[in-house]
């Protein structure tokens, strides 16, 4: 097991930084080309229009979670020492609502707006400074009244594969079955007439493609 | 001047076929004036290439010791061996100097072709539209160079056939008009654009064993061939540049970069047009009083003016669309599997995923520190980001996010999607887009803070582990997404 590398070898923290420096280029270039630098592209997702959140969060999954199981299995990545977020169902759930209210809200997601800011949209740079406030309420304000959600439902690291008791490669298979079903849905309702909003939209229904 | 319009003037200088006939006086104005033809770094290169190919000749025909494919005389052999002592001394100067070779033009071929020679993208070779084969030719030949002005066309094969009757004696029509490169040049470049590789894969097959018996024993034949192509095009290309009189000026522009004229206007009338157009443009803006017989001799200043005349007024072109809008976004599709392998990158480097969220606090955090410490530091939430003498900011996330910041500044300018704006629905104003984006992003904070991170810190990370609580997230997320933008719905469509 040659992986993960900063794990097995000694490397100075600097070079890690910097290296996290060069990540993040990669990660915000990706992202404002995906075009989640605008919010009415993000939010064309919500209104049956342009799902390219869906495909993009998707793919990633796909890519990712088989990625890395092929890495374990060709002996190169040690999963038991990669962090996987720990499953606290209430923190999860109640803060997945609050989260997917923000979207309908704001447009964005933290990093979304990080990348909206970087590129000139006064409205990413409001909604960064919206979820500063948020962020910091949290610790401020609200943590004694939601500690109790926030830790409800301690399951620590609690995998999929070890929920439904099979092996990790049927679930990324099912994972990827249910990426391209989500696709097919996707592209079907992109290119097909079916639009519940049609009533009050007052422009037309498009992809945004610049 | 100032009422020619820079277009007008390349529409008329293109209605002449051939260079007109001009005065002797004006003839030797012209040649006195200097036109740059090639770059520095151009030069370099072709007299490092030249100089390579004398020795590795040199030595390469001496190294041919084999009666099947000997060529060289017997006392040429042992001469060349004699100054290199023993075979063996030989055999590494040829090969190690054709690895510098090879060293040098990949580094030229990396860092140069964009700045030498790719001058058009793909997008722009009209591939399938002509079912010409002279076109379909040229087109393959703009993949390999992405520069049109180095591929042969059909007017070039009639430039080739004129030549070289003319040069047979057999017949005296002009030569047609040339480009930059005239079509021998252009010939001979396909050749060795083509040959040169081979070479060199060739070369270090045999050089390194690199392979299967047969293949070692193929690459001979293949790399003798190869060098046999390039040399008969060479003995053409030194006698045309070295001893033939009239390309004499195309020599010394090797050695100066520069080239008069005169010669420009007569063996490569097509690139001297475009020459002209872009000094008549450049002048424009500079000295706005400037006139074409500042440009041009006085008796085809005449003759370009009737034709503008006759022309009359047209519209300057605009810039196309495509130049000025911001560019495309990527495929949806695209873009994932470029995602997906940064987590892998990122798991395989550092055994963690990317976030965003966690910089809002671990920087508010790091501001609450300097005003009041003892708080912090007692904090039940806040104080886990100084555990074991850690810092907020001492982390992985500040720094990536700083990259984001980066990353999508650089992308966002490079596409000129970077100004300053505001997306929103077309039913509401600014100021409510924005009060909209705070509200939210307050929720957004909040949740993410709730759910231990964001889309990117939970869903996506916790998304390829397979962690239960992000899954169940991701889902909850998407869901309430899905009914919140319902109740906004008046806000963006």
């Amino acid at each position: 097991m040659i992986a993960p590398i900063f794990k097995q070898v000694t490397v100075s923290i600097e070079f890690q930084y910097f290296l996290a420096v060069l990540i993040g280029i990669a990660f915000g270039y990706i992202l404002e080309r995906a075009g989640f630098g605008n919010a009415r592209k993000i939010a064309a997702e919500f209104y049956f229009d342009d799902f390219t959140m869906i495909k993009v969060f998707f793919t990633t999954l796909m890519v990712g979670s088989a990625g890395l199981l092929f890495f374990n299995w060709f002996g190169w990545l040690d999963l038991d020492k990669i962090f996987i977020p720990r499953t606290y169902i209430w923190g999860q759930f109640v803060g997945g609502a609050v989260l997917g209210a923000g979207f309908g809200v704001g447009g964005y997601c933290p990093g979304t707006s990080i990348v909206s800011a970087s590129s000139g949209k006064l409205d990413g740079l409001a909604f960064v400074a919206g979820a500063f406030v948020g962020t910091m309420s949290f610790g401020d304000i609200f943590y004694d009244w939601l500690k109790g959600v926030y830790m409800g439902g301690a399951m620590g690291r609690f995998t999929l594969p070890e929920l439904f008791g099979i092996n990790a490669g049927v679930v990324v298979f099912f994972v990827i079955l249910m990426g391209l079903g989500t696709f097919w849905i996707a592209e079907k309702v992109e290119k097909g007439t079916w639009d519940p909003y049609k009533k009050i939209r007052k422009e037309p229904r498009k992809i945004i493609e610049r | 001047m100032t009422n020619i319009k820079v277009c007008q003037l390349e529409k008329a200088l293109n209605y002449f076929d051939y260079p007109p006939e001009l005065t002797a006086a004006e003839k030797d104005v012209m040649r006195q004036r200097k036109m740059k033809k090639h770059d520095v770094a151009i030069m370099l290169v072709h007299w490092f290439n030249a100089i390579t190919w004398i020795f590795m000749l040199f030595t390469g025909a001496a190294l041919i010791v084999s009666s099947f494919y000997k060529f060289a005389p017997d006392f040429y052999i042992n001469i060349v061996r004699g100054m290199f002592e023993t075979p063996g001394n030989l055999i590494e100067f040829h090969i190690w100097l054709g690895v510098i070779w090879i060293f040098v033009f990949l580094a030229y071929t990396i860092f140069g072709y964009r700045k030498y020679l790719r001058k058009q993208s793909l997008k722009e070779i009209p591939l399938k539209k002509s079912k010409d084969i002279f076109d379909k030719f040229k087109a393959i030949q703009c993949i390999l160079f992405g520069n049109s002005a180095l591929c042969l066309d059909k007017k070039d094969f009639l430039w080739l056939k004129i030549r070289l009757l003319g040069i047979l004696g057999l017949s005296n029509e002009p030569l047609p008009p040339q480009g930059s490169f005239n079509a021998g040049q252009k010939l001979y470049g396909l050749l060795v654009a083509l040959m040169t590789p081979i070479i060199m894969l060739t070369g270090l097959i045999m050089a390194f064993h690199l392979g299967p018996l047969w293949l070692i024993q193929w690459s001979i034949p293949i790399h003798f061939t190869a060098v046999g192509l390039v040399v008969s095009g060479l003995m053409i290309h030194v006698y045309m540049g070295a001893v033939f009189p009239e390309e004499k000026p195309a020599f010394f522009s090797m050695l100066t970069g520069n080239v008069s004229e005169l010669f420009l206007y007569k063996h490569h009338f097509e690139y001297w047009k475009e020459r002209i157009v872009k000094q008549c443009e450049w002048r424009k803006k500079t000295e706005p009083d400037v006139t074409l017989t500042d440009i041009l001799p006085n008796s085809l200043a005449e003759k370009v003016m009737k034709k503008v005349e006759e022309i009359g007024d047209i519209e300057e072109e605009k810039p196309s669309e495509e130049e000025t809008l911001p560019q495309k976004f990527w495929n949806p599709y695209f873009a994932g599997v470029m995602l997906g392998l940064l987590f892998l990158f990122t798991y395989f480097v550092y055994g963690r995923g990317l976030g965003a969220s966690s910089f809002l606090s671990r920087t508010g955090t790091y501001l609450w520190s300097l005003i009041a410490p003892q708080y912090t530091h007692s904090h039940p939430y806040w104080s886990r980001y100084f555990h074991n003498g850690h810092t907020p900011l001492g982390n992985f996330m500040i720094f990536e996010v700083i990259g984001v910041i980066i990353g999508a500044y650089w992308s966002s300018k490079k596409a000129r999607r970077a100004k300053i704006e505001i997306h929103k629905g077309p039913g509401i104003s600014n100021k409510v887009r924005i009060f909209m984006a705070f509200a939210g992003g307050i929720l957004m904070g909040l949740g993410a803070r709730i759910a231990r991170g964001c889309t990117s810190g939970q869903g996506l990370t916790g998304g390829v582990t397979l962690s239960v609580g992000a899954w169940l997230f991701v889902f909850v997320a998407i869901g309430i997404g899905y009914l919140s933008a319902y109740i906004f719905r008046r806000y963006w469509l």
